[in-house]
């Protein structure tokens, strides 16, 4: 049983990143370029099985994404709520004390933006099953100047950096005695935007020391860099590769002749 | 009347299963800091002093064991009442600014502790005196160099005049001159205002000069204790 699990776990790992790469591109291009609700749906069924077959188990796809599902079921109530309010071509399902709530063109709407999101996120769920420094070689050897793509990177790296400097801020801050809890909405904005503040400082100061850092230690001195690790893509990477765009084009045919 | 740590125990990122968990990196430590006394901590990098000292004021919390400050466990206090009580100064003087002006840093915890203006004002102004930042009052924060930041974070912190003080290394970045000034405001804020100072320092002539007592640790644990420096 055990067993089991870890080889499944292993699937989406152990593939190559340009195919979870191909996948996450064609994924989100096809859900924005239509706003057909099934369509759009089936996208997501085509991420959500990837992620069971690659061997993410619901429980753990669950707990990756349980914040991520508030904030879209959030979104979604707020969409249906109010959504077309007002208007007068249009028969609200609802009526509290004089105003419309809830429109049929208002719950499409929000189903389509939250199955969107969605898409967007699980996408994203598959490119976490993957070492960054893969990317990284993935996107040189796909022709991108290996300059750019050490930016993109090094910001991945930077965001838990980031997320750190700011709780050390805020720690401080109530330590010299401002208490959050007390604050009114105004006071915790005002507080929220005071820990922004330090942290862009320190980023872009600390972005500026690391480029003088990186050079004086060789980077960017020859015009090409080679790689230790080269990868390479093996049969059933490059068949993903086609697969995974194929597979959304087919869909989408099907959908609309349906 | 002390901040008293019992057998306290902490390890970083023992959350994921897949990963064991690190040797802890403060490991059943149990000290008691007494007011009026300047109390140092040493031990070799790495060692779980930095660790302490957010243990010691809750901004981390302690696996196992307590921390009591005054009679009362620590958990039942918010950040923002232990800060008003326990004064801690970090490591990276960098990371611990967040106002725009150096004037403004400083008042900032007098501002929260709702002093008097006048209070807020004289208190500011001894401070700034005393660390020398007078001329830099309107200056940003970010501008300053690495031991006028450290200078000022200590001036920030210790003009709250709280009932402990605890210091995560801070002369690491002042000159010997700078040192000896905050080093005989340590012993008079202990002597004259028993205030109960905890000094994390590896600066051995800083600490014979200006400790009553040594706690050297390794690997998280204690591993001797001097009472008296004498
Ligand atoms: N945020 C963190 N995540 C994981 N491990 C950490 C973290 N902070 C510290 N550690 C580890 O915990 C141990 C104790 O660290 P700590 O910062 O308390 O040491 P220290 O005694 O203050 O050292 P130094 O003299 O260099 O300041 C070290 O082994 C360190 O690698
Ligand atoms: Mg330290």
């Amino acid at each position: 049983m055990n067993e089991n699990r870890a080889i499944k776990k292993g699937r989406l790992r152990i593939l190559d990143p340009r195919p979870k790469l191909m996948l996450m591109a064609s994924a989100s291009t096809a859900c924005m370029l239509t706003s057909n609700l099934w369509y759009i749906a089936s996208i997501l069924v085509v991420l959500v099985v990837t992620l069971l077959i690659g061997g993410m188990n619901l429980s753990l796809l669950w707990n990756r994404a349980k914040a991520i599902f508030m904030l879209i079921i959030m979104l979604f109530v707020i969409q249906t709520l109010f959504f077309g309010m007002g208007r007068a071509d249009a028969a609200p399902l609802l009526h509290i004390g004089g105003f419309g709530f809830v429109y049929t063109g208002g719950i499409l709407l929000a189903a389509m933006l939250s199955l969107r999101l969605l898409v967007i996120v699980f996408a994203g769920l598959i490119l976490l099953e993957g070492e960054i420094r893969d990317y990284l070689l993935a996107l040189v050897q796909m022709k991108i100047p290996y300059t750019f793509a050490f930016m993109v990177v090094i910001g991945l790296h930077f965001l838990p950096i980031l997320r750190e400097e700011a709780t050390n801020v805020y720690c401080c801050m109530q330590l010299r005695g401002k208490d959050f809890k007390k604050l009114k909405l105004t006071g915790k904005i005002r507080a929220y935007i005071g820990i922004c503040l330090p942290i862009l400082v320190s980023a872009l100061r600390r972005a500026d020391e690391m480029s003088i850092a990186m050079e004086t230690r060789g980077f960017r001195s020859q015009p090409r860099r080679t790689y230790m690790r080269q990868l390479k893509m093996r049969g059933a990477d490059i068949a993903l590769t086609i697969l995974f765009p194929a597979i959304f084009v087919g869909l989408y045919f099907l959908v609309k002749f349906l | 009347m002390a901040l008293v740590a019992e057998t306290i125990t902490y390890s970083y990122g023992g959350g994921s299963s897949s990963v064991p968990p690190p040797e802890p990196a403060v490991d059943g430590f149990s000290a008691s800091f007494e007011h009026g006394r300047v109390s140092a901590i040493m031990g070799p990098n790495g060692c779980g002093k930095t660790t302490l000292a957010k243990l010691l004021v809750g901004i981390l919390k302690p696996l196992h064991g307590e921390v009591i400050l005054d009679g009362t466990n620590l958990v039942g206090l918010t950040l923002a009442e232990t800060g008003k009580r326990v004064g801690l100064v970090m490591q990276q003087p960098g990371r611990q600014l967040f106002c725009t002006s150096v004037k403004d840093e400083i008042e900032f915890g007098l501002k929260c502790l709702e002093l008097s203006q006048e209070e807020t004002e004289q208190r500011k102004n001894k401070y700034l005196e005393y660390f020398g930042l007078q001329q830099y009052e309107d200056r940003f924060p970010f501008e300053l160099s690495t031991g006028e930041k450290q200078r000022l974070v200590i001036a920030a912190v210790v003009c709250m005049q709280p009932d402990y003080l605890i210091l995560d290394e801070p002369t690491s970045a002042l000159d010997r001159g700078r040192k000896r000034a905050l080093g005989a405001l340590l012993r008079r804020l202990s002597k004259d205002e028993n205030t109960g100072v905890i000094l994390i320092s590896h600066d051995e002539w800083f600490v014979s000069e200006y400790a009553d007592g040594v706690t050297v640790m390794d690997h998280g644990r204690i591993v001797c204790r001097k009472e008296s420096m004498r």
